[in-house]
């Protein structure tokens, strides 16, 4: 029997799966170098022009452009690791410092897409902006691919990277080097490769989500602008220093907003959409005001031991 | 073994030590003792590559490591214990071993896994607890076995019996005349517990204030009535 979802379930479950990509990648970077990334949403635009490249100039579908999405978006963030962020925080530069350093990236980034918009536009005719690539995707039983795709790459990215860190020498290693770089070194391991591992894994990963959102929003230069509160709340529900909490907070942000801001159009009218970042904004504020920890920090064992014990 | 010529280092502009010199002697236990902020530590982070270096050189059997990363000093055979955060908490003893073998062979770590059990022994209980679980002597245990899995030439401890009682650091300090006698390891240590680190050590110096205030037999700076007054309290 094939269960048929409504679309705007359709439209959670494949946000939800994205946002965990997104949140997982700045909750890495966040947790290896202590910076909180404002350029990552723009790493994923990156891979939405992959996929408008690939479809318009190419003809070809972007599923098999996935591998560049990653490499490019992976390459653009390894950069701002290694050529920026890096050299300043040798010079002593201060976690303000370095996250304006970001900003200022993202804004270098934003100003080369919308170049490349201009360019797409000017030279191949093609809609650059507010684009949509839905007809671009392959259909299964009338049912769009990214459906199935996107929670599939999530599952996928989320089961590789725990037996990354779990099962690997060099995971292990990561996990070392995010929790005493300065021990990490004395035992030999070059924290700066598994910095920059991880910075491109991030990237790389943002490109992708990047690609596989271009098959059912619409994309524009400014879409990893706009999508950059909602990774941010995923990663600070999720924890920011757990990346197990990342996969549970882009899951439990995205279906809030997606369905929240549904149910909110139904029931005040649709004037309210635009104003959909307002639900992230609000968990964000609730999470900061109740466990600033986030969901990771919750002892749920105490919490079970208590129900059981009938404490409450 | 390793040699520290007129070392000049600190933390950015912060001068901690003023032209020291020091001999690390192979297979001896070289002991560094002096008074709180004396620059003890500073001595161990600056030859492991983690302080800023102003002047001066260090040198490991004659080759010039001045400023170094700490994995390439660490490549060379030199293993650094800190005082604090000495093993990853959050990793299991398994893995805090797996990792001081990560620049090792599937079959060298699995070989030298072994024998370093067989010398700490207690071990083989804990090795799927996470570290940060242990006791102190029980944390300090692994830090010393993740050392010596690397089978290093030289071990730099920085206050191993600090926060530990009187009967698990005599256990510590036994361990670490051990790694001389029976492994031929050579020793630099840094004390506070300076009465009982100088009745272990072949040779040693007194910090105070970032230079050298003595330098000799442990046996000379013992019986030196007023530097052991002032600055030991022993």
């Amino acid at each position: 029997m094939v269960v048929v979802f409504p679309p705007i379930v359709r439209e959670a479950i494949i946000f939800s799966s994205l946002l965990t990509l997104l949140s997982t990648g700045l909750t890495l970077t966040y947790m290896t170098s202590r910076v909180p990334n404002f350029a990552h949403g723009s790493f994923a635009t990156i891979g939405t022009y992959v996929s408008l490249v690939a479809f318009r100039l190419f003809s070809l579908s972007p599923y098999q452009f996935i591998p560049v999405a990653f490499v490019l978006a992976g390459v653009v963030s390894f950069i701002l690791y290694k050529a920026i962020l890096r050299p300043l925080a040798r010079k002593g530069a201060s976690t303000i410092l370095l996250m304006i350093a970001t900003i200022a990236y993202d804004m270098l980034l934003i100003a080369a897409l919308n170049i490349t918009a201009d360019f797409l536009s000017r030279n191949y005719k093609v809609t650059s902006r507010y684009f949509s690539l839905k007809s671009a995707d392959i259909r299964i039983e009338n049912i769009p691919m990214v459906f199935y795709a996107a929670p599939l790459v999530t599952a996928i990215v989320i089961v590789a990277l725990y037996l990354l860190l779990t099962r690997t020498k060099f995971g292990v290693a990561m996990r070392a080097a995010i929790e005493n770089p300065s021990l990490a070194g004395v035992v030999g391991i070059n924290v700066d490769l598994v910095y920059s591992v991880s910075w491109f894994l991030a990237g790389g990963l943002a490109g992708v989500a990047g690609l596989l959102m271009a098959l059912w929003f619409i994309g524009n230069p400014d879409l990893g602008t706009i999508l950059l509160i909602s990774i941010f709340t995923a990663s600070i529900v999720g924890g920011l220093m757990n990346i197990y909490g990342a996969f549970l907070g882009g899951f439990l942000v995205g279906f809030a907003e997606v369905l929240g801001t549904a149910n909110l159009a139904r029931a005040v009218g649709v004037w309210i959409v635009p104003y959909r970042p307002v639900i992230p904004l609000l968990i964000l504020v609730i999470t900061l005001l109740t466990i600033p920890g986030g969901i990771s920090s919750i002892k749920f064992e105490r919490f079970i031991g208590r129900v059981r014990k009938g404490g409450f | 073994m390793i040699t520290v010529d007129k070392l000049n280092a600190g933390y950015g502009r912060l001068h901690i030590l003023f032209d020291v010199d020091i001999e690390v002697r192979e297979k001896s236990i070289t002991v560094v003792v002096g008074p709180n902020g004396s620059g003890k530590s500073t001595l161990l982070r600056s030859i492991f590559g983690l302080t800023k270096i102003y002047s001066g050189s260090i040198k490991y059997n004659g080759e010039e490591i001045t400023g170094l990363a700490p994995h390439q000093v660490a490549r060379r055979g030199v293993a650094y214990l800190p005082q604090t955060d000495n093993v990853f908490a959050n990793l299991t003893v398994r893995e805090n071993l797996m990792m001081a073998c990560y620049t090792l062979d599937k079959k060298t770590s699995e070989e030298r896994m072994e024998r370093v059990l067989d010398f700490f022994p207690m071990l083989r209980g804990f090795m799927n607890r996470k570290s940060g679980t242990l006791s102190g002597g029980e944390r300090q245990m692994v830090a010393m076995a993740m050392a010596l899995l690397r089978e290093p030439k030289v071990m730099m401890f920085d206050e191993p019996t600090g926060n530990l009682s009187p009967k698990l650091a005599m256990e510590v300090l036994g361990k670490i005349r051990e790694l001389r006698d029976k492994l031929g390891i050579t020793i630099l240590l840094v004390e506070q517990n300076a009465k009982k680190a100088l009745e272990l050590g072949d040779h040693c110096y007194l910090l105070v204030s970032g230079r050298v205030a003595f330098e000799g037999h442990p046996k000379s700076l013992l019986s030196h009535a007023e530097l052991s007054k002032l600055y030991l309290g022993v």
